[in-house]
């Protein structure tokens, strides 16, 4: 079985957060495409391969959740929920809208690690 | 009517006032709790969180280059993931806890659970869909109340991680809820934190009594059920 790296299209409306995101997802040796809204992320997506979306809920122009249900649409792509909210009903609607996991924020980078694996393993039998 | 002229309130009046303060003294500090939870949500909490990736990345970067320099790392990455966690717990401990859709079975569940993570918890209901059918102001005054006394036992109740189990029971009857938190090693909560746990129960025209039972003590909560 081969380790190839993932294509990461990231999402996520926090500078701060988003740079360290993309530095620790480059370091673990993965592809990353970072965005900052919705609209960045539809267009991104349309244009890329990406084996995964890590996105943010609360976007500044939209929910990651409006942004699955668009996506999915056009392919399907292995998806990360991140939240500062992990109430069993933000938790329910991602799972609703098709994302694999839901991270609450602050992201535990052993959880992230651990979900990233999954896409790879799923990537790799395919 | 006071010599002057002036309404004199009578008793009941009186009794009304006060317990129209004592709300809104709980609601306020309720509040400024919760404010200061999500400051330190949105300040050091994420900032620990920042440095703990950080400290992640560097040290797996020098992990093929600088042997020392990597050992150093591993260790800052293990002390600011420490007090990232730390910062967590303190942050479930402050913030309200709020009723999620489930109900109050589930949200007392959770609060054991998160008890647990210091001292063993464990909680006990039967009559599970009678509770979550009580009154949803009801609901989140049991659940506030047991977060508030849980918290006190763990801090500074005497209670450990190699302490018998706290045991947190909630029961209700044809008018009541009942909450029970019975702690075995016998220490008692802060005479200031039983006062308001005391008022709030008796916004909410209900009780709580403290008893002796063996060597631990009990704490009992009763609210009427609610309309």
């Amino acid at each position: 079985m081969t380790e190839q790296p993932l294509r990461i299209l990231i999402v996520e409306d926090h500078q701060d957060t988003l740079k360290y995101l993309k530095l620790y997802v480059e370091q673990s040796g993965h592809a990353v495409q970072a965005v900052r809204t919705l609209k960045e992320a539809r267009e991104t997506f349309a244009t890329s391969e990406c084996d995964v979306l890590l996105s943010d809920i609360a976007l500044s122009d939209g929910t990651g959740w409006d942004l699955l249900n668009e996506l999915k649409l056009v392919r399907p792509v292995y998806a990360v929920a991140m939240s500062g909210f992990g109430m069993i009903e933000d938790t329910n609607r991602s799972k609703a809208a098709g994302f694999r996991h839901h991270l609450v924020k602050p992201i535990d980078p052993d959880l992230l690690d651990r979900a990233l694996e999954e896409a790879r393993h799923e990537k790799d039998r395919m | 009517m006071s010599a002057d002229g002036s309404h004199e309130p009578n008793e009941a009046e009186v009794a009304a006032r006060i317990s129209e303060l004592t709300r809104s003294l709980i609601a306020a500090l309720d509040a400024e709790q919760q404010r200061f939870a999500q400051l330190l949500h949105d300040t050091s909490s994420q900032s620990l969180n920042a440095a703990r990736i950080y400290a992640r990345i560097a040290r797996t970067t020098l992990d093929q280059t600088s042997s020392s320099a990597a050992t150093t790392l591993t260790a800052l990455e293990e002390a600011v993931e420490n007090a990232a966690n730390e910062t967590q717990h303190v942050l479930h401990w402050l913030r309200p806890a709020r009723l999620e859709r489930c109900g109050l079975f589930e949200s007392l569940m959770a609060l054991t659970e998160l008890t647990s993570r210091s001292v063993p918890c464990l909680f006990h209901c039967e009559k599970v869909a009678d509770v979550d059918a009580t009154d949803a102001e009801v609901q989140q005054e049991v659940l506030r109340i047991a977060q508030l006394a849980l918290h006190a036992l763990v801090r500074s109740g005497g209670v450990g991680a190699g302490s018998p189990p706290l045991r947190v029971e909630l029961d209700l009857d044809d008018r009541e809820i009942v909450l029970k938190i019975r702690a075995s090693e016998g220490r008692a909560l802060p005479s200031e934190l039983t006062a308001l746990l005391e008022a709030r129960a008796r916004i909410q025209s209900g009780s709580l009594m403290f008893e002796h039972s063996g060597p631990g003590s009990t704490w009992i909560c009763r609210l009427p059920k609610g309309p």
